[in-house]
């Protein structure tokens, strides 16, 4: 892969999980494509991506449902791969919860302890320690149907700590449930998490679920891994247009390699005059590629009054309070610019603006 | 698991014996009491004083009586699949338009008829059909004829009887895809224009084909091989080709002739078979589900037409028509369910009106009430031995069939693997190849091993037509069965044999309970099977009230018939009852979830069913 670069290297001694070359073929169409990746002890991580970019094939593969096609998965250094579900003792909570209809929520958070033998006494009070994890004491002798749906995710986040699993994989926890209780969990979930101190793998097509909660993220695309790293280092130094574009909004605008000295790399933006020159190190191209998109997120966009007719336009302008978004059009192209409300007053639409690229938060990527 | 991909070879060689261990029971007792019977029935058409020869076949072509007998079979399965269509339709047409939990109940008066013993049935016909029937007296009364009509001994009474017996299973056919349609189609083609009829005509009835085409194969086909009916309401000299199979088998031991009648019949039923293969194995092939929304998406866009088609087809005299449809239509589709409720429950009524008879010979209604025939019934040590028997055996082969069935189905939905479809279709085959040719295939089966007459011989035939009923629903009920579930258990460390028995099975107990049920029916309603393998001292029910019927008409059979009618309607309760608190519970339920107080704990335990 060419954005090794870009991948934080971490020693491997601190690799809780280790997943290398791992790939998954459903007869002839591939789901994941060579992906490697290493959790830390502790640490939560979220697999980001579109559907259908191979988040859950990953996942399933952990958890032991599915059997690589090749690589390996390894905790503390032993391979999984030749392990059953049963005896990987991963906990796993699942998109609808999957908790089972016939039993009551107790016997749903008993239901690994019974599995492991452990003594009634014992079961009693490590149900009733999860059931206060997730603040449902009171629910214990209901039926999961008897529950609204963020306590049947609590029920089903509790019976996958119970037995104090090394690793948690969460497949989609939040996707069921509406907008409001969705951010109540993603708190209650970043409390538990701090509490319990469980390694965590959460997958997540939302960016702002991942950012808000993760350590870290790998973002999936085509079933490879297309970034991984901190939410800062994805949001500041995205690897790719497709990273750019997909955690938080980026400007792409296609442009022209024009020359190089040895610290930036000047670029003309297709259709337009306008020539932006972008350090070195926000170079995201190999040296031979002359297609280029220039990569810009709209609160790096500055606008000034500008009276020639060249400029942009600005074609809309909406107003958010303490920012303002513009729409423009430049060419060929619309981009869009969040600007501090204030240095906004005076803008109409149909006004010609100056468009001004900050050379050190832009960014030049392979055109795909 | 799907694990089974073919993509890991390590897997593979772990799973493969398991599914030869899940379909291995089934496949063994079919392959010796069903395909190698059959394939000897087969065989033996062939062959005439031991040698090869199409002479057996070639006879029965040239032979005008069976020629009689095929043509006269044919037409009777056609008129049958005609009327069952005609009165079937609207039924199922009006009971698609219920909210779901009202059709419910009038669907259980059409199931308690379909689950009811056909033997009792045609006795019921007996009754109402006779000289001095319910029927005769009626038109008597009223004027319309001067002496009683032959209802009955004629192929109109072999009609009456096999088209009550047929329409439940053409309700069901219709009933289902018609309640898929969907109905804002209707308002659609309306609101471009059509009025209720049109509607209808260009929209519903195109829609409902597919189940049209369906419910009159099942019928023709299961009323190709009939024999009970018209063997007790038809003529003497109204032969049905099940029939001359019966004769030739039981009463002139010409085996030859025999097989070669099975063999023909056989090939008409396993053509038809094949030929909608497609359309019987939609319950396991994966295309199903987006096949059948692909075609409603595809008949949707065809209402976009509507306008045009309906101006351009309704001719003037159309429209008038289909305005004086439209009006008629409410009245004639109640007086049609009306008609159908009468005709299947009316037998029903009958039986259990008779059984509490004083008379001492059939007379209808009773003269009198009296429980003597209940009296005469449990004192009576060949009835109580015969019931006993079918009990026993029928309660053992449904234990067998779902024993052998069960985790045939687990194959079948859970894994691929070459053959599957073939599997199933074969594993369901007892369903629609007539009991007779069954009967004889058993028959050749038990001779040679000595279990003919015995109660290994019933429990074995018996558990081979009840494994189509328990692999249909544990099809159904495993694919409607959340996967997820047993993943989670697998994860929360259950090894597989405890994912099984504490999430599998235990979610699965309705679906076990109904299999349970539907094979004990098969088993215990079955007539000809009986009538090839009953023995001095292996008499099921059926055959002894064959006998019965056949010797003296008596109201005895009606104490027998009410006797099964209580407990079915008693297991009917019980299910009832049960799916009532389940309600109860989950309404309970509802309200503590608003009121946000938790409930006693007590209160939920005690009402866990
Ligand atoms: N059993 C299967 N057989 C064939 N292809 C599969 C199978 N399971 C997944 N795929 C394919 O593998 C790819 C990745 O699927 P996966 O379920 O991992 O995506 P995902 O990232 O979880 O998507 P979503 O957000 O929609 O859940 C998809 O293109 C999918 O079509
Ligand atoms: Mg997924």
């Amino acid at each position: 892969m060419t954005l090794d670069t870009h991948q934080p290297t971490p020693a491997p001694a601190e690799d809780y999980l280790k997943v290398t070359g791992f790939s998954k073929f459903y007869g002839e169409t591939c789901a994941v494509r060579d992906v490697s990746l290493g959790v830390r002890e502790g640490e939560l991580l979220a697999l980001l991506g579109p559907s259908g970019s191979g988040k859950s094939t990953l996942l399933m593969a952990i958890a032991g449902f599915e059997a690589p096609s090749s690589g390996d998965i390894t905790i503390a250094g032993r391979s999984l791969v030749e392990l059953p579900p049963h005896r990987r003792g991963i906990g796993m909570v699942f998109q609808r919860y999957a908790l089972f209809p016939h039993m009551t929520v107790a016997e749903n958070i008993a239901y690994p302890l019974r599995r492991r033998n452990m003594a009634r006494r014992e079961i009693a009070q490590r149900v009733q320690e999860a059931l206060e994890l997730v603040r449902l004491d009171a629910f214990g002798a209901r039926l999961p149907t008897q529950l609204s749906g963020g306590q049947q995710q609590r029920v089903a986040l509790a019976r996958a700590l119970v037995f104090q699993p090394g690793l948690l994989l969460l497949d989609e926890p939040l996707g069921a449930l509406d907008r409001k209780l969705r951010q109540e969990m993603q708190t209650e979930l970043k409390q538990i998490h701090q509490r319990v101190g469980t390694t965590m793998i959460l997958v997540t097509h939302d960016q702002e679920e991942a950012l808000s909660l993760a350590d870290r993220i790998a973002v999936l695309d085509g079933g490879r891994i297309q970034q991984f790293g901190t939410p800062a280092e994805l949001y500041d130094s995205p690897a790719n247009a497709f990273v750019a574009d997909f955690i938080g909004e980026s400007n792409l605008i296609p442009a022209k390699r024009m020359g190089a000295d040895g610290t930036s790399v000047s670029v003309k933006l297709n259709g337009t005059d306008i020539v932006v020159s972008v350090p070195q190190a926000n170079i995201c191209a190999a040296p031979s590629d002359d297609s280029l998109l220039l990569g810009a997120r709209p609160e790096d966009i500055a606008l000034s009054p500008s009276a020639s007719e060249t400029g942009a336009v600005v074609v809309q302008t909406n107003y958010l309070g303490a920012m303002l978004n513009v729409l423009l059009e430049l060419g060929p192209y619309q981009i869009r610019a969040r600007i501090p409300a204030r240095l906004g007053t005076g803008l109409t639409a149909g006004q010609s603006v100056e468009i001004g690229f900050t050379p050190e938060a832009s960014r030049l990527y392979t055109a795909t | 698991m799907e694990t089974a991909a073919p993509s890991n070879p390590r897997r593979i060689r772990a799973i493969a014996p398991v599914i030869v261990w899940m379909v291995l029971p089934a496949l063994v007792i079919f392959g010796a009491v069903y395909l190698v019977p059959l394939a000897k029935l087969v065989a033996a058409s062939f062959f005439r004083d031991g040698a090869l020869t199409l002479s057996n076949h070639l006879d029965l072509i040239g032979s005008a009586s069976f020629r009689d007998i095929v043509l006269r079979t044919f037409k009777m399965a056609v008129v049958v699949t005609f009327f069952t269509l005609l009165l079937g339709y609207p039924a199922a047409y009006f009971l698609s338009r219920l909210a779901p939990r009202r059709a419910a109940l009038l669907l259980l008066l059409v199931t308690v008829p379909y689950l009811t013993s056909i033997l009792i049935r045609s006795y019921a016909w007996i009754v109402l059909l006779g000289p001095t029937g319910l029927i005769n007296r009626s038109l008597l009364w009223v004027g319309i004829v001067d002496e009683p009509v032959r209802l009955m001994f004629n192929m109109t009474g072999a009609y009456i009887g096999m088209v009550q017996i047929q329409l439940p299973l053409m309700i069901f056919a219709l009933y289902a895809p018609m309640q898929r349609i969907d109905r804002t189609l209707l308002n659609a083609a309306q609101s471009l224009g059509g009025n209720r009829a049109s509607a209808f005509f260009q929209v519903f009835l195109p829609l409902s084909l597919p189940g049209v085409l369906g419910g009159s194969t099942l019928v023709f086909l299961s009323s190709l091989g009939f024999y009970v009916t018209p063997a007790l309401l038809g003529g003497t000299g109204d032969y049905m080709i099940a029939q001359a199979i019966q004769v030739r088998v039981s009463n002139l031991a010409d085996y030859d002739a025999a097989s070669a009648q099975g063999t023909l019949l056989l090939l008409v039923v396993v053509l038809a078979f094949v030929l909608l293969r497609r359309r019987l194995t939609d319950g396991i092939s994966e295309s199903a589900a987006p096949a059948a929304t692909g075609q409603r998406v595809g008949n949707g866009l065809r209402t976009e037409r509507m306008p045009e088609a309906v101006a351009q087809r309704l001719h003037p005299f159309f429209r008038a028509l289909s305005e004086v449809l439209t009006w008629l239509r409410l009245p004639a589709l109640y007086l049609a369910m009306a008609f159908c409720l009468l005709y299947l429950v009316a037998p029903m009524v009958v039986v259990v009106v008779l059984a509490f008879s004083d008379a001492a010979y059939l007379t209808f209604p009773p003269p009198d009430y009296s429980l003597r025939w209940f009296r005469a019934f449990f004192s009576d040590q060949r009835w109580l031995s015969a019931l006993w028997f079918s009990t026993l055996c029928a309660g053992l082969a449904a234990v067998l069939s779902t024993l052998i069935a069960a985790p045939a189905a687990f194959a079948l939905v859970r894994r691929r693997f070459p053959g599957r479809l073939t599997l199933y279709l074969l594993l369901i085959s007892p369903l629609v190849v007539p009991r007779i040719i069954i009967g004889v295939a058993v028959l050749f089966a038990f001779v040679p091993l000595g279990i003919s007459g015995t109660p290994i011989g019933f429990i074995l035939a018996y558990a081979l037509v009840g494994v189509p009923f328990v692999v249909v629903l544990f099809v159904t009920g495993l694919r409607r069965f959340d996967r997820d579930l047993e993943m989670a258990a697998a994860g929360l460390g259950a090894t597989p044999a405890r994912v099984l028995s504490t999430v599998t099975l235990p979610l699965l107990v309705p679906t076990i309970v109904s299999a349970l049920l539907f094979a004990f029916i098969a088993g215990f309603d079955d007539v000809e099977l009986g009538l090839f393998i009953s023995g001095p001292n292996a008499t099921p029910l059926p055959i002894r009230m064959l006998e019965n019927i056949r010797l003296e008409i008596s109201p005895q059979i009606a104490v027998v018939g009410t006797l099964l009618f209580a407990a079915l309607i008693g297991v009917f309760g019980l299910h009832l009852g049960v799916s009532r608190l389940r309600g109860l519970r989950r309404r309970f339920a509802k309200k503590m979830i608003l009121s946000g107080t938790p409930p006693r704990p007590g209160a939920e335990r005690g009402a866990k069913p």
